[in-house]
């Protein structure tokens, strides 16, 4: 398993070995994490379990299968499904593993709002995790000796609370509620409720007596003079001015997602677009999986906080690691990238605009068959025309997909040339009249950021009387920002049209989604009218 | 802006409230204001609020509720309790806090005087020889006035 530290001195060690799809590296380092650890024993993996406080794994035949490297924290990892190669640092040195996957489940990083609500921490003034250990303490008992207390809660004043805060201000209510001549209040703006179990207890704090304000416009404000707080707010039911001296004021936190991911962001360069989160922010990829194959976030590290949903990841992780190894037989993508060695200069324009990290470098470029989802971003980015996308061999079934592929734009005889994703632009077509779709020569490609400047010149040079790049809205491309580039590649073209005196309207963009063909069509017609007037200057004639 | 100290009001009021009878539903309140836009009250005396009455008792400010003229507005149509999603029953929780009211001799001067032909009379108004004879007249039975049976009651 393990392998010596030469091997990780250049990156061109590691194409020798075999990959292994059995051992999973688990950044952890709360009980959610040991959790995930001991399911994916259960579902025969073997586990390298990295993170602080040392866990503890209940059942005693994970022993041998969990391998837990205790105070140990990720320095620098590198590598693709299969054959990741991860530094930890412990206390006693440096340790080198090699691992099929990687899941990042480290815990949230919580930042009280003091500063975000103008107040200084004191007696009265705590915040959330603070007071809840407090209550479970039982140190809260001492204080019910007054007539009357009053506990306000402040849940996301500043912007939106998460459905964590509400989670951990209803476990603190819980204890209090049964105490005598406790009242609650929550001041909050949005009551983020809805989420499965949470309205239940906001149900409960409710008929319990807890008070709850939200505010629309004008949030509490806080005084804070000489140990006295009061909170000075207007009630949004009576619109009259109210004022509250708490006896203690609880505030929340900022759950941010862990902070030692910096290894694991650097292998997957699309991870840009989502800091600090790990996962892409575009409904393409399902809740765990990150741009990279093989590396996957779990509940904090993509933004999820709530108790119940971070099992639900658990058991996602579960299901995509099993998926992602079902795939590495046949392959997840109709294409992949092919690099011709002796083309390939090493500029590495490829390993940089790769959204997945799926090609790495020793002597050439090389993408791995297993990342690499055939999206053909780095075939339209590679200056030396060193990479093109193949067919990978499939099942049967995916056959449909390729008569719906046409190969060649030869010919256009003055038609419009469409480029289209397959996510998005190729469902809208289909979905189009047939009248207009005889107007265009459709085109379906991978992503929309696999058009390059080259095929859209080439489709004018070849009699096209205009061309249309059809991806996905912005947040929406299965490439992550494939979409963008075709944009900006687009924009590009234009003004180098429009300087070499041509009609730069032949050449228009347009984001939209399978379910809008009407987006499609009102681009075809704008199209239409803006190369009626301009058949003229056709590049074929003013090219060649 | 005039402020209201909560540290001064009785922030027990409302469980005074969910002990009457009728008045349980209280807490269950989330503000949503589906009373106040089934209640005619509000139609005609938009100072009389549902929602808002719900909320003062909440809140706790039991003095302003109870010396309100206003909780007496409610005709008891029961079309909040018709429409609310949480099961208020708000006309039962306006009784309690009439109740309420009552014990602590909240109650209007004229609501008081119904009260006092009420008792002398057994009906809101005085049933005399007059409308009698006219009975008589019309073939109908002479209405007797049953005051001990109201001054029972009451």
């Amino acid at each position: 398993m393990s392998t010596t530290p030469q091997s990780f001195s250049g990156e061109s060690a590691h194409k020798a070995d075999a990959k292994d799809f059995s051992a999973v590296l688990v950044l952890g380092g709360d009980a959610v994490a040991v959790q995930l650890a001991e399911r994916l024993c259960e579902e025969g993996f073997s586990v390298v379990y990295v993170g602080e406080p040392e866990p503890i794994f209940t059942p005693e035949n994970y022993d041998g299968k969990i391998e837990c490297i205790a105070n140990g924290v990720l320095k620098a990892i590198h590598g693709v499904t299969g054959a990741f190669y991860a530094s930890v640092q412990t206390p006693c040195g440096m340790v080198q593993k090699k691992v099929g996957f990687v899941v990042v489940a480290q815990p949230p990083m919580i930042v009280p709002k003091y500063e975000a609500y103008g107040v200084k921490p004191e007696n009265k003034v705590v915040c959330l995790s603070r007071f809840l250990e407090q209550l479970q303490d039982g140190q809260i008992g001492a204080l019910g000796e007054a007539d009357q207390l009053h506990i306000a809660f402040f849940a996301g004043l500043d912007g939106v609370a998460d459905t964590a805060t509400f989670a951990k201000i209803f476990d603190c209510i819980d204890v209090l509620i049964n105490q005598k001549n406790v009242q609650c209040y929550v001041f909050t703006r949005h009551l983020k409720v809805a989420e499965n179990g949470l309205e239940a207890r906001y149900r409960r704090a409710r008929e319990a007596g807890t008070l709850f304000f939200a505010f629309e416009q004008d949030a509490p404000v806080v005084e804070q003079t000489d140990g006295v707080v009061k909170i000075v707010f207007e009630d949004p039911h009576l619109s009259a001015g109210f004022e509250l001296a708490p006896d203690i004021l609880v505030l929340d936190e900022w759950l941010l997602p862990p902070d030692s991911v910096e290894p694991v962001c650097a292998m997957i360069p699309s991870s840009l677009r989502s800091r600090p989160y790990l996962t892409p922010p575009s409904p393409r990829f399902p809740s765990v999986e990150t741009a990279k194959a093989g590396v996957f976030a779990l509940g904090p590290a993509r933004g999820t906080f709530y108790a119940p949903k971070l099992r639900d990841d658990i058991e996602s992780v579960v299901g995509s690691l099993k998926k992602l190894i079902t795939l590495t037989q046949h392959g997840g993508s109709a294409f992949v990238a092919m690099v011709e060695p002796e083309k390939c200069t090493l500029c590495l324009t490829c390993v940089r605009t790769c959204p997945h990290g799926a090609i790495q470098f020793a002597t050439s470029a090389s993408v791995d068959e297993n990342s690499c989802q055939g999206c053909g971003i780095c075939v339209s980015e590679c200056p030396m025309s060193a990479i093109a996308l193949a067919e990978r061999k499939r099942s049967p079934s995916d056959n449909s997909k390729e008569q719906r592929r046409v190969e060649s734009a030869a010919l256009h005889n003055g038609k419009l040339v469409a480029f289209l994703c397959e996510h998005s632009g190729a469902n809208a077509y289909a979905e189009l009249s047939s009248a207009l779709r005889a107007l265009v020569k459709p085109i379906v490609v991978p992503c929309a950021g696999a058009v390059g400047e080259m095929h859209v010149v080439q489709a004018l040079l070849d009699g096209a009387s205009g061309v249309l790049v059809a991806g996905c809205f912005d947040g929406n491309c299965a490439s992550v920002y494939g979409t963008n580039r075709a944009a900006y590649r687009l924009a590009l073209l234009q003004q180098t049209l429009a300087e070499a005196g041509l009609n730069k309207d032949r050449l228009i963009y347009v984001p939209l989604a399978s379910n809008a063909p009407y987006i499609l069509a009102s681009a075809i017609e704008e199209l239409l009218r803006s190369t009626d007037s301009s058949t003229q200057d056709s590049p074929a004639a003013s090219m060649s | 802006m005039k402020r209201t100290s909560i540290n001064d009001l009785d922030a027990s009021f409302k469980w005074r409230v969910a002990r009457q009878p009728g008045g349980e539903g209280i807490t269950r309140c989330f503000s949503c204001k589906a009373c106040t836009a089934a209640c005619p009250i509000c139609l005609i005396e938009p100072r009389y609020d549902p929602r808002k009455i719900i909320r003062m008792v909440l809140l706790g400010m039991e003095q302003e509720v109870l010396k309100n003229d206003l909780i007496w507005l409610c005709s008891t149509c029961y079309g909040c309790r018709e429409v609310c999603p949480q099961d208020v029953r708000f006309t039962d929780v306006m009784f309690a806090i009439k109740n309420i009211a009552a014990q602590e001799g909240c109650v209007p001067a004229g609501l008081m005087g119904q009260k006092t032909i009420l008792k002398k009379h057994g009906r809101l108004y005085e049933v005399g020889d007059f409308e009698n004879e006219k009975r008589e007249k019309m073939g109908l039975p002479a209405i007797r006035e049953m005051a001990d049976d109201y001054d029972k009651l009451l």
